[in-house]
């Protein structure tokens, strides 16, 4: 026995648009089997026409179902605050409801008044996300892991499709809610709204949920297998020097400071930052340890550039930056790179030349002095030792 | 209140009440009306089984038993009393139209 493969979009708006296209099939002897994952309609063919009816929020329970049975309606699927009702092949029921004033009346109150209600507490639970967001500390978001990662490419394009599909729902609600009650008053049925419309809205409304599931299934496979971007390398414990002293960093022996100790470097790479190197280095002092620490991304495009450093500034000026020494208070300094920030102390140094954005830790030394200027220009440019 | 709730019944309540002047469940309601009036008035069962809540929480009907997973109604006294108000609306609307005939006939 033959079958067809079709899209259920539909939101519960639009259920008399869906029972439209369901009759259309139905005409030509599919009878629907059931729908798969929330969307994909599975048809066999009948030898007979059927017809279908779509009921919103049937949550009467067993007695309702058996008094549609018996009156030749058989419930085959139930999505989205919808159930389908389908007829046996080459009878014509008499229609689940014969009333467009009572129909209208329980869609406004079952459906209607229940969407706006969620939409309204769907508003607040994002602006209460993005206060939380905005308001959280060190465990915050961390904006500079958003330009690591390429499962976190989906996240702008989720938010886009989400933003756009709330922005549609809304008025659309209210135009469906105005156009119902207006029907049921005159007790008429409330005109069918249009397959394109009521197919494209479908499709936007279930867009978010499928890139949200993209993004979680693109993030767990980039944790657990290194694949698809953001994949990490680093040097072997007992690495030789040179090795380290290759790679555009700024390293003790650069400040006449004597390397000794734990020292350690790995590289990243994205599709927004296609490289990126981690360097720390612990240099036992007089006094004290001191940190040699390099974070250098050279990004795709400088626009991504400016927004990698926006974000470093953020994360540490709230502690997220990776950085060993916590909170760091970046302030704009004049050093005549495209962009420079840099700790009050000047132990800590931000930067940005074209593409590439730094993050240097010099131990004790100050990083403002213009003595260091040509390592810093060698660091930025990615330019051999002299 | 059942009155007030209900002052005109629609031809699909005035059919479903008349259905339970004798016990019957949803279904046998659904085929005793279409088979009253010819096919004419056709109650859906999505549309049925909403009346049939409203008129037994107004006190019109009530539930006599269940069986097979079917629900059994019956007319109450309030129920009757609406039902024969309605008759009466409607012979005296019939009545009138009656007049108005007999009158243009004689002109």
């Amino acid at each position: 026995m033959s079958g067809a493969w079709g899209l259920f979009p539909y939101e519960t708006i639009d259920y008399k648009a869906a029972q439209a296209w369901l009759e259309k099939r139905g005409a030509a002897g599919l009878r629907l089997n059931g729908i798969y994952l929330r969307t994909l309609a599975r048809f066999r063919r009948e030898d007979a026409p059927v017809h279908y009816f779509v009921d919103v929020d049937c949550g009467e329970g067993e007695d309702y179902l058996r008094l549609c049975a018996d009156a030749g309606w058989e419930p085959v699927a139930d999505v989205r605050g919808m159930t389908v009702f389908v007829s046996r092949p080459g009878e014509r029921p008499v229609p689940i409801q014969t009333d467009p004033a009572m129909e209208g009346r329980r869609f406004l109150r079952r459906y209607l008044l229940k969407n706006v209600l969620l939409t309204l507490g769907l508003l607040l639970a994002v602006a209460a996300l993005a206060a939380g967001l905005a308001l959280l500390g060190p465990g915050g978001t961390n904006w500079t892991e958003l330009f690591l990662m390429n499962s976190n490419l989906l996240l702008p394009v989720w938010l886009l499709v989400a933003v756009a599909a709330l922005a549609w729902d809304i008025p659309a609600t209210i135009l469906c809610w105005r156009r119902v009650r207006r029907a049921a008053a005159a007790g008429e049925e409330a005109p069918v709204p249009g397959a394109f419309r009521s197919r494209l809205r479908g499709i936007l409304g279930l867009l978010p949920q499928v890139l949200w599931l993209l993004y979680l299934l693109a993030t767990l496979v980039e944790l657990l297998l290194g694949l698809g971007g953001g994949r990490q390398t680093e040097l072997p414990e007992g690495a030789p020097r040179a090795v380290y002293q290759s790679c555009p960093i700024l390293m003790p022996e650069d400040m006449g400071v004597e390397p000794e100790g734990w020292v350690h470097l790995r590289r990243n790479r994205s599709f927004l930052v296609p490289e990126l190197i981690q360097y720390t280095e612990l240099v036992r002092g007089e006094e004290q340890t001191q940190i040699f620490e390099t974070d250098r991304y050279r990004c795709r495009w400088e626009w991504t550039a400016r927004l990698l450093l926006q974000a470093l500034r953020a994360d540490s000026a709230a502690g997220r930056s990776g950085t060993l020494a916590g909170k760091l208070e970046f302030v704009p300094v004049d050093m005549e790179f495209d962009e420079a920030y840099a700790t009050e102390e000047g132990h800590y140094l931000l930067l940005r030349q074209g593409a590439v954005v730094v993050l240097l830790h010099g131990g004790d030394t100050q990083l403002t002095d213009p003595g260091v200027r040509t390592q810093l220009e060698r660091v930025l440019t990615g330019g051999n030792r002299g | 209140m059942a009155r007030r709730k209900l002052d005109t019944l629609t031809e699909p309540m005035y059919y479903v009440l008349l259905a339970l002047r004798t016990e019957r469940h949803g279904y046998g309601v659904m085929q005793y009306i279409q088979a009253l009036t010819d096919g004419r008035v056709n109650v859906g069962a999505g549309t049925l089984y909403a009346l049939l809540d409203r008129f037994e929480r107004s006190g019109l009907i009530c539930r006599t038993r269940a069986e097979e997973g079917r629900k059994y109604y019956r007319l109450t006294a309030p129920g009757e009393e609406i039902l024969a108000q309605e008759y009466a609306r409607i012979r005296r609307q019939a009545e009138d139209m009656d007049r108005v005939l007999r009158e243009e006939e004689g002109q």
